[in-house]
């Protein structure tokens, strides 16, 4: 016989178990509805041509090389920025109260809806700085999408490199500079590198920011240079779903887009995470 | 009294020295007025109960107290007669000729070769020249023949008591005139405090050694001089055999018999 303490027991670590189970059916169950629907399109010519007959045939390619660098060239443009930003705020920012505003303007960027930052992005960077409807101006815009992940990560990383380093390098003759880029940031390196890994699958997943700023609705041409529009992966999608009269043509072609978007994002993450691994190996304390 | 009449009688003689040092963390005096001479190529034992100001006042000497934003100090911090708390110092260069090892050994997540050579390379001396100090500090800390096959290998794969003699060499290696040892076996092994005794024993043919303890026989068994310090005034300075057996002052007595502590 249970005891009333024990049966407690018994009934919560299965209603844990339950709640597991239930979750993990969720992960299960997107997986399988978007390989099963959209699996079997994704074939070598799918990846690797570009759309026919106003999207009812052909590949995503345009779409995938359009979505890989309106990935790369904001992270580009958000890590450094966001990195050095959450360097001011932890080694020199002064004073407190100073540190807490900028801290508070940050999260509330964070909570900013998306299609706020594509009506924001299309004011400033599309009209005011001209840059129209590019592939910079997409990645400006998702930079700063970017931004609050990035900052809010690597001043958490900053944060918990052990005082001990710090002092072990003053005490050693570094200066405060030397200190900062010689130990601490590459003590904090892989916990940042954590927070861009979250960032990468934020931005390649955006619709609402690079709507106005850099996606185009169809194009048969890779882009040529930052400044020309480009298709994207997450674009497509919404422009498969709802433009266009074939249905029936097009919705198993947004499942296949989907397929791609999500391995991308999975293979750049897989990427990063090996990175990671490979610089912590060394880096235990 | 007792400890002025000790610096002018010695101050030939004191490497480093203070003059009527105080301290204050925010409104709390933890240093009042200190006066000590750390006598060249001797080691010098600071012995007190916990809080009574010894790891802040080592700390005065190296002026890591500095990256304490609270810490305000009157007073005089004298390196060979240089007043390192003047506003002309360069810091990092005092930093450079005293040494410091800390309580926990703090290797840095770096490899064993390039904790050794950090201290030279953020000054930009050549490779050559680090290669053979790296090389020479390790032989110093008696670690080299331990380490020498695995240079490159992560400081966190040695044992704490090697991590601590690897933090020595990596002082060394700035060729400093003076060590500062805060407590630097407290979180060791018997084995490993015995070894990094005998390597102070060695090493003070070469430097001038101050080290914090909080363990009494290990001021007897390694050091010259002794200070006992007790709510933020040092009261009683001077040869250890002579202090450890005719204390002049009851609480020396009474700490060293272990009435409090």
């Amino acid at each position: 016989m249970m005891t009333k303490r024990e049966f407690k027991q018994f009934l919560g670590v299965n209603a844990l178990r339950l709640f597991i189970a239930i979750t993990a059916m969720f992960l299960i169950l997107f997986l399988y509805v978007i390989f099963s629907k959209g699996g079997k399109m994704v074939t070598w010519s799918f990846l690797t041509e570009s759309p026919r007959k106003f999207m009812t045939e052909g590949g995503i390619f345009p779409a995938i090389v359009g979505t890989f660098w309106l990935t790369v060239i904001s992270i580009a443009i958000a890590l450094p920025l966001g990195v050095f930003t959450a360097i001011y705020m932890v080694n020199y920012a002064k004073p407190a109260w100073f540190v807490k505003a900028v801290r508070i303007a940050v999260n509330t960027l964070a909570g900013v809806p998306s299609i706020i930052y594509g009506l924001f992005g299309m004011a400033v960077f599309v009209q005011l700085l001209r840059m129209d409807v590019s592939i910079l101006a997409g990645s400006f815009t998702l930079a700063i999408l970017a931004l609050p992940v990035i900052i809010n990560a690597s001043e958490e990383a900053l944060r918990s490199v052990p005082h001990d380093f710090r002092e072990a390098s003053m005490a050693l003759g570094a200066t405060e500079r030397q200190t900062i880029l010689r130990v601490i940031l590459p003590t904090a390196l892989p916990n940042i590198l954590t927070g861009t890994i979250i960032s990468i699958g934020r931005v390649a997943g955006e619709t609402a920011p690079i709507l106005f700023t850099a996606a185009t609705f169809y194009t048969r041409h890779l882009p040529n240079s930052v400044m020309d529009e480009v298709m994207a992966l997450p674009y497509h999608i919404y422009a498969l779903m709802t433009e266009g009269a074939h249905a029936d043509k097009q919705v198993p072609i947004a499942y296949g887009t989907a397929v791609v978007l999500l391995a991308l994002v999975l293979i750049v993450s897989t990427v990063a995470i090996i990175i990671r691994y490979k610089i912590r190996k060394n880096r235990k304390w | 009294m007792v400890n002025e009449k000790i610096s002018r009688e010695n101050l030939e003689f004191a490497h480093i020295r203070t003059e009527n040092l105080n301290l204050w963390f925010s409104e709390k005096q933890v240093l009042i007025n200190v006066n000590i001479p750390i006598y060249d190529k001797k080691v010098t034992a600071l012995i007190g109960p916990s809080g009574c100001g010894k790891s802040t006042l080592l700390r005065c000497f190296n002026r890591m107290n500095d990256l304490i934003p609270e810490a305000r100090i009157k007073g005089k911090v004298l390196l060979n007669e240089q007043n390192i708390y003047d506003s002309r110092t360069d810091v990092t260069k005092v930093r450079t000729k005293v040494g410091m090892v800390f309580q926990r050994p703090n290797p840095f997540p770096k490899t064993i070769f390039n904790n050794i050579a950090y201290g030279l390379k953020v000054r930009g001396e050549k490779k050559s020249y680090i290669e053979e100090v790296v090389e020479t500090s390790l032989k110093n800390a008696w670690l080299w023949d331990e380490v020498k096959d695995r240079l490159n290998a992560s400081a966190f794969s040695l044992s704490g008591g090697q991590q601590q003699r690897l933090c020595i060499a990596r002082a060394l290696a700035n060729n400093p005139d003076i060590l500062l040892l805060d407590e630097p076996t407290s979180a060791l092994d018997p084995q490993s405090t015995a070894k990094i005794e005998e390597l102070c024993l060695e090493l003070k043919n070469k430097v001038t050694i101050l080290i914090v303890t909080h363990n009494i026989a290990q001021a007897g068994r390694i050091s010259d001089y002794t200070a006992f310090m007790y709510l933020g005034e040092m009261v009683e300075f001077g040869a250890t055999r002579k202090m450890f057996t005719v204390p002049k002052d009851k609480r020396t007595e009474a700490y060293l018999s272990g009435v409090f502590g």
